[in-house]
Order: C-alpha cells, then structure tokens, then sequence
C-alpha cells in the first residue's frame, strides 16, 4: 500500500492461504469420501483417491433416507421464515425510523434485546410456549380465578405447533437482527424523500409500498438469502419442535444418519448426505457473496 | 432521523405490533416462564405447579454436576469466541491488503456459513476420528496420540477447530467491512508521522476497528453458545465422561430425557444471567473506547 | 517556533510516474527552490496530487529522482524525508484527542514526555489552538480541524511542508482567513512548502511560484505575475484568471489580425493562424472599434462581465466598468489594445515568441506595442 511492503503482502498471502487451506480441507475430504463405496472406504479406511461411486451414494442416499423429503421441508421452513422475518422487520423498521411518538426507542430496545440471547439458551420453555401458544390467554383469563368465577371452571385453551410447519418457522422468526440491520438502512434514506411524496399526496403506507420497499430491493433479497440460510442451518430448535419425520428438516436428517447402528459408519453415505444438504445454501452464498456482504455490512458505515 | 416524518398516532403501533407480538410469545414469554418455572416447582401427573422458593436454585447449585457444566460453559465462551474472533481478525486484516488473493478469499471464507453447527460436527467428528480420519496414520505410529473419545482435551480441541471453522464467515464480514471504512488518508498520515505497517496497526487500525470487534465479540458469545449443541450433541454426546456437557446440552437433556423441567429452567436462568453478564463485562470493557465519530 | 532547519530545495528529475499503462507523469523536471511556497496548480485528474504523493514518499515513482536539500530521497520512507503533510480531508485520528494527534509523530519517534508535551503546546499556539488540546476531533469545526491537521505537520520542525488541498473542504469566508494564515505561517516558519490545489486564487495569494500541471505536463513554472501577464501556453492563458481569457482563432496578414470572417480584429505583426487571447477586462469599448453584439450580461455589482458575439459567430468576454450599463442584445463597438494581446501557436499551445519576459506587468504593454 505505502511504503515497500513486499514482505508483508507476502506474509498477508501466507495467511490467506493458510485460511483458505483450512476452509477448504474438510469439504475436499468430504467430496472425496462422498466417491468411495463403502467396501472401498472399509479397505482403504481413510484415502484422498476418489472413487467412482457417487452416484451410487446419492441414489442411496435419495432411496435409503428420508432425506430428500427432509431437504424440501428446509425449503418450506426457511422460505417460511425468511420471508415472516423480512416482513416483520421492514414494518418495524418503519415504524422505528419514519414516526415519532413515545415509546418508539423502547420498542427499538426489546427488538434489538433479542440478538443477545439466542432461541437454544431457552429451548425448554420456548418448546412449553409452541407446545400451547394459547398459554398466556390462559394464564391472563385465569388470574386471580377470574375464569373459573364466570365460566365455572378456569380456562383452558389449546393450541399446539409443535410438528407444524409454523411452529418450526415462527419461533425462530423471534430475533431481531433483521430489524437491526434495515433500521440503519432506512436511517441513510433521505427524509425529503418522504417529505416530497407526502406532498405528492402519498400517504405512509402509499411510501411504504411505492417508495421505500422498491428502494430497498437490493438489501431486501440480500437480507432474505441470508435468513433463508440462517432458518436451513438450524438444528437444536428443529430437533426439537418436530417429532415426525414428515416435518424433520434436512439437516437434523443428516446427524441422525450417524445413529444407524453399524459398527463402522458409512461414512460415505453420512457425506453424501452431507453434500446433499449443504449444497443448496452453499450455492446462494457462492453466488450472492457480494450482495449477501453488502446487505449485512450496512450496518457497519 | 431527528424530525419526525409521519404524524399518526395508531399506525406506527400497528406495524410494530406483528413482531412485538411474535418476540412476545417466542423470545419474552420464554424467558418469563424460565423465572416463572425456576420458582415453582411441576406436580406430577400434570396437575398445575407449586411454588418451592429459592429450592430449585438450591438443589441445582449443590451438585458438582452443574459446576463443572457452568465452568466448562464459562470457559467455552470465553475461549471459543476469542478464538473465533482472533481467527477471523487477522485473515481480515491480510485480505485488506487488496491482494491478488484477496477477492477469492473475501468468496470463499463465507462458506462454512452454509454448514449448519450440526453437520459441521458430522463432518469433523469424521475427520478427525483416530482410527478412519485424517489423524489415524499418526495413531498408528503413536497409538493414544489422538483421541478424542477418550481424552476431553483432544475432545475440546475438536469443538474449538469446528467452531472456529464455523464463526469465521459472520465476523471475517463485518472486520472486513470495518477496516475497509478506514480512510486511506489516514495510513498516509500515519506513515508521515513515522509510524510503520505495525504501528499503524496498532494505533490506527485496531482502535478504530473497536467498534465492529464489539459487535462482532458480543455476537460471537451468543453464536457460540447456541453452534455448542449442535457441534456437541454430533461430536461429543457430552463426553468423555462429561467433560464436554456445557450448560446449553445439559439443559437439553435435563428437560427431555429426564423431564426435569424445573431443574432445567433454573439452569436456563443461570445460564442467561451468565451471558448477561459476560455481555455486560464486554460492554465496559470495549463500549467505552468506542465513542468517537468518523 | 522559528525555522529550525536551512530551507531545503526539492529537485525533481526525470520524474516518471505510471499505473499500468496509464502514464500519470511523464518525465518530470523542475527544481523548487529552498524556503520558497510552490503551488502545484492544474485541472482535476493532472497529476498534481500523485505528484504531491512522490514526493511525500506515499507513492512510488516508476523512475527518476527526488532530491531534497540535495539527499536522494525517491527510496526513503516517508518518515525520512524530513517531510510533513497536509490532507484534504484533515486525515485526524478520530480516536486520539487534539494533542494526540498533535503529537504522535514525536510519539513514535520517541521524543521525551517533558519534550513532546512542550512541542505540541508551541504548535498549538502556532495555529491558536490552544484551549483544545483536550479535545477529539469530531468535537472541532473544520477549521479547527485544518488547524489540528497543521498544527501536526508543523511541530514535527519539518524542512518541507505538503499541502493537498487542504482549503477545499472550508467554506468560502473560511477559506480566505486560512489562507492568511497559511501565508503568515509560511513567513514565520520559513519551510519549503509544496501546495496542491485546483483553486487559482489560491495559487495567486500564497505562491512564491505557481506550477501550472497539465496531464502531468509542466505548462509554466514561474511567479503568480508571469503566470497572469505572460502566460507561456494557451491552457495557462485559459486557466488562469477569472473570468478566464478569451481565445479567438484569428490569421495575421499585413499588420494586422483578422477573424476568418475577414472581420479585422487587431493591429499585429504576426504572419499566420494564430490562437489570439485577450484578458476581459483588456477589451476596451470604443466608438471606431469592431462590432459585437452583447448576448449575455452578468452584473457583479463592482463590474460586470459582457459576452460578445464577433461578426464569424466566435465569442468574447469583456469586463466593463460599473458606470456604463449595457442592455443586453444591444450592439457595440470595442477595441483589443496591442498591448492587451497574447497570441499561441494553434497546434502546439505555446505562446509565440515574445519580447524578452518583463519582470513589471505594464512594461508588457508597453513593449508589446507593435512599431
């Protein structure tokens, strides 16, 4: 950059290379293992030669698991949730940047609260609440025997979502990083711009739609990649929110083809499986880095 | 913004109201029934709740169990969000240097962000298996050199590198981000004044870099945390000898395999006052260097 | 603080700066002379500040040489040059209050605490600073951050001093009081100071000298006077003064300049197409002079300034005097006084020879007047 720095762009090189040798090692060793069979794999235990069957694996893998069923219930889940993230955080968000009036810092303060404490810390109670979402109707109704002075007997609502898809979707919609992030977006949006459409006759959510949202498209579909990745990636919540194998997410599948009961696992099945749900984030992240870079560091300038 | 825009009273609580009410239900209420579940104690057979006091607390607080889980947990904070964070620091710093590298780099060390916690833990646990991985010709001339299944050193050391693989992409990001903010002019300035590469780099670079290090520790601390279960419930299972048993799966296997909800929740109590409060220390330590304006 | 050190000349020889295949500088030779204020002056993309950049040491040439008082320089670092440098936008470090900013240079260098803390009070009290040196710079306006970023290269008692254009983030009234200043300053501290700038009343205020930068050519080196009354190339001539010079294309036959209209302009000796430029408020009005029509007028109050439309179509600015309006779109006649006139060579740009360069700017009419 200023003075000669040769050998430190050649120390900088060594590092980077170091960082790409250690990103890359397991995935070239998961591809490689994907080829063999599992005879090969129990020969030859551990090799770097590729073998020939990796069709093979993934037509196992396609027939023997549960795991193309798995994968399209990640798609459902993560479209689900990516999608109610987005639209709770641009309304937020809008109301956070666009209004005045009391209470506006304090709803700002219990979003961005939500960052801190991730949705495993409380994985018990928040499986009580999704097991019954109807809990604190309940227990609002049921203060000091106020039900059960009316209507005889305390209230006693149900409403289960465990095993649904909402119920795996919409709990991890409660965080509030999104709304972080497009708060600072909207904050460098001009407020003459919003001036100039109120006095081109436009209301609030005439802006919203017409003005703000088309503005916004770029870190909009950056911000959806990215939570569509975050909900894919998922394990402790899906473990534990749905119990059938017909709402069972791909990468849960994944670790419970560990626990097939071989003395020796395949492993080239388990990476099979392994490529199988890692690819599809995979793929969006290769291809949007720069968008995906841009929507995130936005709240960095 | 400071003027307001819009005048209307009701509209603004409409919009916020659809996440409000989610974050109520999902992120509130659970912390809410966490305190709520710590205090009381569940009669058995479903039939409603009891309060029980501080016994809960006690009860949790007098097995060595949960101390050594909480140290482990504390421990595994610290180390794993310093080393992730370390890590992905100076690979960011060697790719501001706008090497030929770099824009490959910049692509590829987002990766591992595809890789869920969970099978990241599939991965290594294979990699790294002493008899079929990558160390088992190493075993074979040193037998007992590497095992993670019996030694929780090695069993650590296997979380940390599965770890570290997996935070590099978020906070390689946004350090990226932040020392690309940095004004050319001021590394001129720097050079002028006689600082060198070094110098610079700790005088220039790092503390106004404190910000996004912030950001990036803090989140960090909780990312490390919830990727835990999912490297160890695929790595570890706890073991050996529960050694690796961090809070976040010990609440897990309290509350479903043992139906100890309120032992669980008490944990889970403890658990988020112990995130607070490294949050907290954090916050001081590195908030009050932060207040400065570019 | 007094000059510390004897005023050290920059030479600059067969300066060559190029990105890849874009040459930025080709070939650069100039000397600048100890203790004296050179402003680097040209239009934006000319190299002036790469060439600022050189010779600071933050870049590096593709060849030739740079000396200052008389030590090769191109290979030291920056710290080494005995150099100290100006940003255009102040380049402060946020993080560090005024005073540490002030001194840091002296903190990597190792100077004593006792020292350091009585260099920075003597440059704060240079530049008035006096009552901030606990403050962080994004508590200052930006004049005061100016002199924060002045204050900075001057306690470091340098024998050069650079300035990147370090006025153009001021507002106009600002501007001007800085630039006292600056002059002052460079009265007192007597360094060798290296201004760039593409703001020409800068370079006419504080140069000693002004080099006019033309993509990365050297158009004129010479004092703010020479510069204005001789310009040595039609792009000096075009640059310089406001409103600029006027550059008509004309062909000298007979004694006299004609337009290519046939519309006889001026009395010259010239033989030949030539690029003839005449400062505005050079054109006189006079009843037996040539025609023009006023096609716009700017009142500034003081004076205003007429454009002309010629009989070939070609325009002209004039100024005139506050006391004689002109209406718009009404006809006049006005002369071009010999003295007035400076003529170019249309392919090459370079002013026609003239009589030997006058040091006084009336003897240039005086002189100029054809026999």
């Amino acid at each position: 950059m200023i003075e000669n720095s040769r050998s430190i762009d050649r120390w900088a090189t060594a590092i980077l290379l170091c960082g790409l040798v250690f990103v890359l090692t397991p995935m070239a060793f998961v591809i490689v293992t994907a080829t063999q069979s599992y005879e090969e794999f129990l020969r030859r235990n551990f090799s770097l030669i590729p073998g020939g069957h990796f069709a093979e694996n993934l037509r196992e893998v396609w027939t023997r698991t549960d795991l193309p069923r798995q994968t399209l219930n990640s798609i459902i889940v993560g479209a689900i949730a990516a999608t109610g993230r987005i639209a709770l955080a641009v309304t937020t968000s809008y109301a956070v940047v666009f209004f005045t009036g009391r209470g506006r810092g304090l709803v700002y303060a219990l979003v961005v609260a939500s960052i801190m404490l991730p949705l495993e810390l409380m994985i018990i109670t928040a499986y009580q609440v999704t097991a019954n979402v109807a809990l604190p109707l309940n227990a609002l109704a049921n203060a000091g025997g106020l039900w059960s002075a009316l209507a005889g007997r305390p209230l006693d609502l149900q409403w289960n979502l465990l095993d649904s898809y909402a119920g795996i979707a919409i709990p991890l919609m409660a965080q509030g990083s999104c709304t972080l992030i497009l708060v600072q977006f909207f904050r460098t949006i001009p407020p003459q711009l919003a001036r100039a459409a109120i006095i081109d006759g436009a209301g609030p959510l005439r802006f919203l739609w017409d003005i703000l949202l088309p503005l916004s498209k770029g870190p909009l579909t950056a911000l959806g990649i990215y939570m569509f990745i975050s909900a894919w990636i998922q394990y402790m919540w899906p473990l534990v929110a749905a119990s059938s194998p017909a709402r069972t997410m791909a990468v849960v599948g994944l670790a419970r083809l560990q626990e097939e009961g071989e003395r020796i696992p395949d492993f080239p099945l388990q990476m099979t499986g392994a490529i199988l749900v890692t690819l599809p984030p995979l793929i969006l992240i290769a291809v949007f880095q720069r968008r995906i870079v841009r929507g995130l560091t936005l709240s960095e300038k | 913004m400071k003027q307001e825009i819009f005048r209307a009273r009701a509209l603004p609580w409409w919009l916020c109201a659809p996440q409000l009410l989610v974050l109520f239900l999902f992120f509130y209420l659970p912390i809410i029934l966490a305190f709520f579940w710590a205090f009381h104690l569940e009669q058995p057979f479903g039939g409603g709740s009891q309060f029980v006091g501080f016994a809960n607390f006690r009860r949790v607080l007098g097995s060595g169990e949960f101390w050594s889980s909480a140290r482990a947990t504390l421990a595994y904070m610290v180390l794993a969000s310093g080393s992730s964070v370390g890590t992905a620091l100076v690979l960011a710093l060697a790719a501001d240097r706008r090497l030929r590298l770099s824009g490959i780099a910049r692509n590829i060390f987002l990766w591992p962000k595809a890789v869920a916690s969970a099978s990241i833990g599939v991965i290594f646990v294979f990699l790294l298996n002493p008899y079929l991985g990558i160390p088992a010709p190493l075993n074979e001339i040193w037998p007992g050199l590497w095992n993670p299944r019996t030694n929780p050193l090695h069993a650590y050391a296997m979380l940390f590198v599965a770890n570290v693989w997996s935070a590099i992409p978020f906070s390689f990001i946004i350090l990226l981000a932040g020392l690309q903010a940095i004004p050319e002019e001021l590394h001129k300035a720097g050079a002028i004044d006689g600082a060198g590469p070094w110098r610079r780099l700790r005088d220039i670079q790092l503390p106004l870099l404190t910000p996004q290090l912030f950001v990036v520790v803090v989140l960090e601390v909780a990312d490390s945390l919830s990727g835990s279960f999912g490297l160890i419930d695929t790595m570890t299972r706890g073991g050996p000898g529960g050694a690796t048993n961090l809070l976040v799966y010990k609440i897990y296997s309290d509350g479903f395999k043992a139906y100890d909800l309120s032992g669980a929740a008490t944990q889970t109590v403890i658990l988020m006052a112990l995130v607070a409060v490294v949050t907290g220390a954090q916050y001081l330590f590195l908030e009050r260097r932060v207040r400065y304006d570019r | 603080m007094t000059a510390t050190n004897a005023p050290a000349a920059i030479g600059l020889h067969g300066l060559r700066k190029s990105y890849g295949a874009t040459e930025v500088l080709p070939a650069l030779e100039a000397e600048l002379r100890g203790g004296e204020f050179t402003v680097i002056l040209g239009p934006s993309g000319c190299g002036k500040s790469t060439l600022l950049n050189c010779i600071a040491g933050l870049e590096r040439l593709s060849a030739g040489r740079i000396t200052i008082a008389g030590r090769e320089v191109q290979e030291a670092e920056p710290k080494d040059r005995g150099i100290a440098m100006v940003f255009q936008n102040y380049a402060l470090y946020p993080h560090m209050s005024v005073a540490g900013n002030i001194g840091y240079a002296l903190k990597v260098a190792r100077v004593p605490r006792a020292e350091r803390e009585a260099r920075i009070a003597a440059a704060a009290r240079i530049v008035d600073l006096g009552d901030y040196l606990h403050r962080r710079p994004s508590e200052l306006s930006g004049g005061q951050r100016q002199r924060v970023a002045i204050a900075r290269a001057v306690v470091r008692e340098p024998q050069v001093l650079l300035y990147d254009e370090p006025l153009s983030n001021l507002d106009a009234k600002l501007r001007q009081d800085m630039r006292m200043e600056l002059a002052g300053l460079h009265r007192r501290i007597g360094a060798t100071s290296v201004f760039v700038t593409h703001d020409q009343v800068e370079a006419m205020t504080l140069a000693d000298r002004i080099m006019v930068l033309n993509r990365g050519r050297i158009e004129q080196f010479a004092t703010p006077q020479e510069i204005y009354h001789a310009p040595a190339t039609a792009f000096v001539a075009g640059f310089i003064g406001a409103p600029a010079m006027t550059l008509l294309d004309v062909a000298g036959e007979g004694g006299w300049l004609r337009l290519s209209d046939g519309t006889v302009l001026a009395r010259h000796r010239h033989q030949g197409a030539a690029l003839l430029g005449i400062r505005p408020e050079q054109v006189l009005a006079d009843p037996a002079g040539v025609p023009a029509r006023v096609i716009y007028r700017e009142d500034l109050g003081a004076h205003s300034v007429l454009t002309l439309q010629l009989g070939d179509g070609s325009r002209l600015q004039m100024a005139a005097g506050p006391g004689r309006p002109v209406a718009a779109s009404s006809d006049i006649r006005i002369a071009l006084p010999a003295g007035a006139l400076h003529l170019f060579d249309p392919l090459t740009g370079r002013a026609f020879a003239r009589h030997p360069v006058p040091s006084d700017a009336m003897k240039v009419q005086d002189d100029a007047i054809p026999s």
